[in-house]
């Protein structure tokens, strides 16, 4: 069994990377086919681009 | 991924199979011929089964078995085992899956009858086709990420705009209006500051305080007083209790005295009779002295007894002596009656000495009553002495003395009255003048606790809206964020769904016209994902008056310009009995338009039957 990664455990780890577009793109795509909700990761997202 | 230039597939009772059958697949073109029913469709849904296996299990696994197994080896083996249940057909164990694009391999690489895209092309539903055309391309998912995106966006420009108006009115204002109320505190402050010292010139302010100083010290004053007169009450009664004190102390050695006279009295009968008691005691003593008294004497007549009767014993047998035994036995009883008489004087003259002791003792004991009677009247006549000429003496001082500074007191507070009431005057006379001042005192007082207060509004009002400005600038970055992201998503977009469907246009008129496939002029799936098809100077065609290779041959090449765009990694691309619609020079067309852009090209192809059935009668064959 595959284990998934907490929704945010990436973004905290890759806070450096919120500006690579594919990057984030990717693993956001990743997190849909999930069926994990987007709009929230997407505000979590957000806070570290202000705090950045 | 696969590296070698072949593979080996196993397949055990999945569809039509059977038992085992094991096939190569070469690159880059592998054939699988065998006639109707042979199992040919049940090798293309085995490798559809480790496609993430999205087929309905229960038509996969034969029917006369409980397990089926499909494994495809390369360097590594991929592998999904399935099994029979109570519940329907299950999944026992499974490797890895193939690629991560199973999904998109699925839908876009197996080319057969019953694939959903040639049942959209042969019914033409426009709508399913959008709808098949975005699931594979992952458009759906671009979509709804850019809807999310432009709400946030939306939500986020909405509040830099709200932080912006607060920033740029209401921060200029307030650091306006704060200065002003800055400047009036200033004026208010410093004209307060000029009354206070206007009051504190006229001398009212010393003169309350002297005032109040005055009160307390009278105040004070009326206390040490009270204080004193309950010392002098006090003393008072400590005056009294002394005075109590000594009358009894003589009473008592009135009593005394009385007693001691009684006791010199009977002392003195007592002393008289002294001489004669102590003259008579020696001459009892005498007589009943050891050595020549009475007891010497019973000693002697004891003696002499005992010699009587020792000579009448021993002149008892002897015949001669008999007769003088009478006059020895008259001799003892003279003795013995003389010996009574002188015990009997003996024991009188011991209770007479006793009796004169006794008395003696008495007349001791007498003496030290008369001594300590007198010693008892000296310790009152002392301490009587002392109460007297001492200790009421010294407290009627005392009181004295109190009684003196009590006066001496009242009279400083009268005094002191009197300067008060100078005081009380001089006030009276300044209250007037500096009413009207104290007044105004007030007044800026009060206002200057209003401006404090409002001070400190617009001082909280103005950090809150430079918070704003901190929100704002953070909004700001978010936006920036957002519309770069959103951009980079609509390009990406715009890639997957006109990229691909350009491409496939292109597919679309390169193949038609290779295929030669007479009369058509244009044949395009538009943005909106209509299937034009045009015929030379006519309008636009029905797809169903197409012919069936015509429309096979569209599904055909979607399904591979798909495969090419969204799967491109997965190196298999399967035709499934799709070559009897075709002449063989269209066939072979087709193939060699295929055959290079993708490793692995899998046709089964349907031949005659012959001697063997079954799976048995598939047999493999390789285009180089």
């Amino acid at each position: 069994m595959k284990v998934e990664p907490e929704p945010s455990s990436w973004m905290e780890r890759d806070k450096a990377f919120i500006w690579d577009y594919p990057y984030v793109e990717k693993r956001i795509m990743e997190m849909m086919k999930r069926g994990e909700s987007i709009a929230k990761i997407i505000r979590e997202l957000l806070k570290y681009v202000e705090e950045g | 991924m696969l590296k070698r230039d072949e593979l080996i597939l196993k397949v055990e009772n999945i569809g039509g199979i059977r038992g085992k059958l094991e096939l190569k697949i070469k690159q880059p073109i592998t054939f699988i011929n065998a006639p109707n029913a042979a199992g040919k469709s049940s090798i293309v849904r085995a490798l559809q089964l480790l496609c993430k296996n999205p087929l309905n299990l229960d038509y996969i696994l034969n029917e006369y078995e409980n397990n089926g197994r499909v494994e495809l080896i390369d360097e590594e083996r991929f592998f999904v085992e399935i099994a029979r249940s109570k519940v329907g057909i299950e999944v026992l164990s499974e490797s890895k899956l193939l690629w991560d694009i199973d999904e998109k391999a699925f839908h876009t690489s197996f080319c057969v009858r019953d694939a959903e895209l040639i049942k959209i092309i042969e019914d033409y539903k426009p709508e399913r086709l959008k709808y098949w055309f975005r699931n594979v391309s992952d458009a759906y998912y671009y979509e709804s990420l850019i809807s999310i995106i432009n709400t946030l966006l939306e939500e986020k420009r909405g509040e830099c705009e709200r932080l912006k108006s607060i920033i740029e009115v209401d921060v200029k204002d307030r650091e306006i209006a704060l200065i002003k109320a800055q400047k009036e505190l200033a004026e208010v402050e410093s004209e307060l500051a000029d009354a206070n010292r206007k009051l504190k010139d006229l001398g009212y302010g010393d003169l309350i305080k002297g005032k109040e100083q005055m009160e307390k010290e009278i105040s004070d004053m009326w206390r040490k007083i009270s204080n004193m007169e309950e010392e002098k009450d006090e003393k008072r009664r400590e005056e009294i209790n002394l005075q109590r004190l000594y009358a009894d102390l003589e009473v008592h050695r009135e009593s005394e005295l009385n007693e001691l006279q009684l006791l010199i009295n009977e002392l003195k009968v007592e002393e008289e009779a002294e001489k004669i008691i102590i003259a008579r005691r020696n001459d009892v003593m005498k007589s009943l002295d050891p050595e020549k008294g009475i007891p010497f004497m019973i000693k002697n007549l004891e003696s002499r007894l005992s010699n009587y009767y020792s000579t009448l014993e021993s002149i008892k047998s002897l015949a001669e002596a008999q007769p003088c035994i009478p006059v020895i036995d008259a001799c003892i009883k003279a003795t013995k009656e003389e010996l009574n008489i002188k015990v009997s004087e003996r024991r009188s003259l011991e209770k007479e000495l006793e009796s004169l002791n006794v008395r003696l003792e008495a007349l001791k004991k007498l003496r030290a009553k008369v001594d300590f009677k007198k010693r008892s009247i000296a310790d009152y006549e002392k301490r009587m002495k002392e109460i007297k000429e001492r200790d009421l003496p010294r407290i009627r001082s005392e009181i004295e003395r109190i009684g003196e500074e009590i006066v001496k007191s009242k009279a400083d507070i009268e005094g002191r009255e009197n300067e008060l009431r100078m005081i009380i005057g001089n006030i009276l006379k300044l209250e007037g003048v500096s009413e009207g001042l104290k007044k105004r005192i007030d007044e800026l007082s009060k206002k200057k606790s209003e401006l404090e207060k409002d001070i400190r509004a617009k001082e909280t009002e103005l950090r809150r809206a430079l918070e704003a400005r901190s929100e704002y600038e953070r909004a700001i970055k978010a936006v920036k964020w957002l519309e770069g992201f959103l951009s980079h998503l609509q390009r990406r977009h715009e890639y997957i769904i006109d990229g691909a469907r350009n491409e496939l246009n292109k597919a679309l008129k390169d193949n038609f016209e290779l295929m030669r496939f007479i009369g058509l002029s244009e044949i395009m799936v538009t943005p909106d994902y209509e299937l034009i098809v045009r015929r030379k100077g006519r309008p636009p065609t029905k797809l169903q008056m197409l012919s069936s290779s015509e429309r096979l041959t569209i599904s055909l090449i979607m399904m591979f310009v798909a495969k090419q765009a969204y799967a491109p990694e997965f190196p298999l691309f399967v035709i499934d009995e799709a070559k009897e619609p075709y002449d063989e020079t269209r066939f072979e067309k087709i193939i060699n338009y295929i055959r290079g852009k993708v490793p692995y090209l899998l046709i089964t192809s349907l031949v005659p039957l012959k001697d063997k059935v079954g799976y048995e009668a598939i047999t493999t064959s390789y285009m180089e």
